[in-house]
């Protein structure tokens, strides 16, 4: 039985690799979701601004110079009336704008309150929001000076009040920097979907050609073909993600606080079920081109409830419980344990169950599927 | 596009013998026939859309609320449990717990169990009623910057609150009375998008999303299997120019994507609640341009690859994960380092995603989107003629 594997496993590595073109392309998936790291952003910088000032006094200037003074804000154009305003906001070349009313600074001087007017692109919703929260906290601090100068109290003698102040420390990403979290759920997700994409694409190819029938017919057992099918591709998948780590690591400085070692050999249980997935998608569809809508069709719910693009826990409760459902949730918990959190089995082993349970069941559930198909 | 598809039927007809209808037709048919003996493929291919479509319209939701924390309470007095009151009910957390201790915080943020912890001080109520100021130590879970910053946000904001209240009191019981009121305010105005709904945000962006992935996905492929099997060759061999067998391949799948189109157009309207405020007219109009681009890229991409399975993947890698990245789709181009603003040009989403968010929500003319509908327009015909000069160089 031990040659009859070898053997087999043999020609499956010269058929995958054969393929320059899909070696290089699973190992240039890896290398372009990390370029990823260079260009997404989820928190907002540079967005492009307009401001309406019809006070132009000392104090609506020394406002404007608060915004500008801040990375989120790029004041792109100082205009003169209203219906500029409406223009670049429908053209999209400015997604806010503030206004000034005439009053600012009077209002200011007399001791009432004195309103500032912020009119946002709504069109991208999570830019509004986040605009909006950034132009509240300018305002705030810009406000605080103010009514503090009118209780006589200047910023040091403020400390001494009875109020209750923030200390506020973030936890493994100090600098709150998006790009490590969007390294790691890149990788992962190229991961998941090269996984099984090749082992769909692998099978459903023989399959077509017909030597899968030929393969069949010999006394090799059903689980001992998938093995081997999958091998080949879990070594040029790894070496991908090794290739998507070392960018992760070197170019974008993603720490790796917890132990690689670990995270290779949790890496091959992902593979496991995703290569699963792959070949029990691949019995169940005719040709090439269902099987691949097929992966899509799975791959798809497996991405978006997993956590990779948004958390879990802002989601419908019902989405939250299909969540567990998705082996990339799991393996995106571990990734982000490890690399970003440096936690090991202590914390992650209910993850590691989870996902193994989900491979083995596919795995299994393929085998079956792929002896009554062919037998 | 049009004139320049014209362009190159009449130098077709130049080369040689006319271009023939019931040539293209029969091509077509057995297209057609080909699809219609596969209906599982057909299902999907309609399915699919709108399972993508309640997917992004209920998960992808970028509105924080009920961020799990858990407190430690080291004051235990009554004045460090109306504090507490105040961030349970303000509506953005949701309190999982009390602990007694630094490790049991440890223990659950590594577990993931909460996104934050706040740690009320011993002599919390002690200093504040002596007039002295008090630090809350909030520690967050900072593997998610996005929430991170916004529970910072809220907490500040809540802390900042309670401190003025308690400011207050304090003058009060003196008989003394200040006026609190904020010197300046902010007043926001959403506009096109006033509730700030992320589905209305999604929604336009994903017509643009899924049109570019299965039309070049499904035409693509239908051409790589032909040459897979070898069945491209006798079709070389015959008659048949290449433009005629480019049309038979894609038609199809084009209408399939029209199809898709207006079913996720429907659900979104219908289902969803997203508003329509533009010329539905001018949106089919600038939809087909989009979809000969995405048909155009499905075709070149099969002139370059020889097996299905990596023709699927460059589709994948040129087609699915640009327009979902690098369109402004959910990541904001304007915050894309120079070279990537550039780049983003390369891939058509990007010009109808804005274009779709235009129509729909802000009730667009053409005049306001020229730009996009120019580099659309020349886009299409670009690689409709790429396309095809690639093709024919293939076939000789």
């Amino acid at each position: 039985m031990n040659s009859r594997i070898k053997a087999l496993i043999k020609k499956e590595f010269i058929q995958f690799f054969r393929d320059r073109a899909l070696v290089m392309l699973v190992i240039y998936i890896f290398l372009e979701i990390a370029i990823c790291g260079f260009a997404l952003f989820m928190d907002v910088n540079n967005l492009p601004t307009a401001v309406y000032d019809l006070d132009k006094s000392p104090q609506s200037r020394a406002l404007i110079e608060k915004f500008s003074s801040t990375e989120n804000f790029n004041i792109k154009y100082l205009i003169q009336n209203y219906n500029e305003i409406d223009d670049l906001l429908d053209r999209g070349k400015a997604s806010v704008a503030i206004v000034i009313p005439k009053d600012f600074s009077v209002n200011i001087l007399e001791g009432r309150t004195a309103k500032v007017q912020l009119l946002a692109d709504g069109s991208n919703s999570n830019t509004a929001t986040l605009a909006i929260a950034y132009a509240n906290k300018i305002i705030r601090m810009f406000s605080r000076n103010i009514e503090l100068e009118r209780m006589g109290l200047t910023e040091n003698n403020a400390a001494l009040l009875p109020t209750v102040n923030n200390l506020i420390t973030s936890w493994y990403e100090p600098g709150l920097n998006f790009t490590h979290f969007n390294m790691v759920s890149m990788v992962a997700i190229a991961a998941m979907f090269t996984g099984v994409l090749l082992a769909a694409g692998a099978v459903v190819r023989e399959k077509e050609v017909g030597t899968l029938e030929q393969l069949m017919v010999t006394p090799i057992k059903s689980y001992e073909l998938i093995l081997a099918k999958i091998l080949p591709m879990g070594i040029v998948k790894m070496a991908g993600l090794a290739v998507g780590v070392l960018i992760a690591v070197f170019l974008f400085d993603v720490p790796i606080r917890g132990s690689l070692i670990l995270f290779f050999s949790l890496s091959t249980l992902l593979f496991f079920a995703a290569m699963g997935l792959g070949v029990f998608i691949a019995t169940i569809s005719k040709n090439m081109q269902q099987a691949l809508l097929l992966c899509f069709f799975i791959l798809f719910p497996i991405m978006f409830l997993s956590g990779t693009m948004v958390p879990i826990s802002s989601m419908p409760k019902v989405l939250q419980w299909l969540s567990y459902l998705s082996p990339l949730r799991h393996y995106l918990d571990i990734i982000v344990g490890i690399f970003l959190k440096g936690v090991g089995l202590r914390i992650l082993w209910p993850q590691v169950v989870a996902l193994g349970a989900i491979g083995l069941t596919i795995f299994i559930l393929s085998s079956i599927k792929f002896q009554k198909r062919m037998g | 596009m049009y004139i320049s598809l014209k362009k190159m039927i009449k130098k077709e007809m130049k080369w040689g013998d006319r271009m023939d209808q019931t040539r293209t037709y029969s091509i077509l048919k057995k297209e057609f026939y080909e699809i219609r003996r596969d209906p599982y493929t057909l299902g999907i291919a309609i399915v699919m859309p709108l399972i993508l479509l309640l997917l992004f319209g209920y998960a992808i939701n970028l509105d924080v609320k009920n961020i799990s924390i858990t407190i430690f309470d080291r004051d235990a007095s009554s004045r460090s449990r109306t504090y507490v009151e105040k961030i349970s009910s303000s509506g953005y957390f949701d309190l999982v717990g009390y602990v007694d201790n630094y490790a049991e915080i440890e223990e659950l943020l590594d577990k993931g169990k909460v996104k934050a912890a706040i740690i009320i001080p011993g002599g919390f109520a002690e200093k504040l009623a002596k007039g002295m100021p008090v630090e809350v130590e909030t520690i967050v879970d900072g593997t998610f910057p996005p929430a991170a910053e916004i529970s910072i946000g809220y907490i500040s904001a809540i802390n900042e609150i309670y401190s003025a209240s308690i400011i207050n009191e304090i003058l009060q019981k003196n008989g003394g009375s200040i006026e609190l009121s904020p010197a300046v305010q902010l007043e926001e105005r959403v506009w096109y998008n006033p509730s700030l709904e992320s589905k209305n945000f999604i929604i336009p962006g994903l017509f643009a999303v899924i049109l570019m992935a299965f039309p070049p996905l499904l035409s693509t492929l239908a051409i790589v299997r032909e040459r897979e099997k070898g069945s491209i060759q006798q079709i070389f061999v015959s008659p048949t120019r290449p433009i005629e067998f480019i049309i038979g391949k894609t038609v199809p799948y084009a209408m399939i994507a029209f199809l898709e189109m207006a079913i996720i157009l429907v659900a979104g309207r219908f289902w969803f609640r997203v508003p329509f405020e533009g010329s539905f007219l001018l949106f089919l109009l600038l939809a087909t341009i989009y979809v000969f681009c995405t048909v155009g890229i499905g075709v070149l991409v099969s002139t370059m690859m020889k097996s299905q399975v990596a023709a699927m993947l460059l589709v994948l890698v040129i087609t699915v994960m640009p327009s979902l990245l690098f369109s402004g789709f959910i990541y904001p181009i304007f915050n894309m380092p120079a070279f990537f603003k550039f780049y983003t040009f390369l891939f058509p989403a990007r010009y109808f995603i804005d274009i779709s968010r235009d129509i729909l929500l802000k009730g667009n003319g053409i005049v306001e989107m020229l730009p996009n509908v120019v580099m659309l327009f020349i886009y299409a015909s670009a690689i409709i003629t790429l396309a095809t000069l690639r093709f024919r160089k293939n076939v000789d």
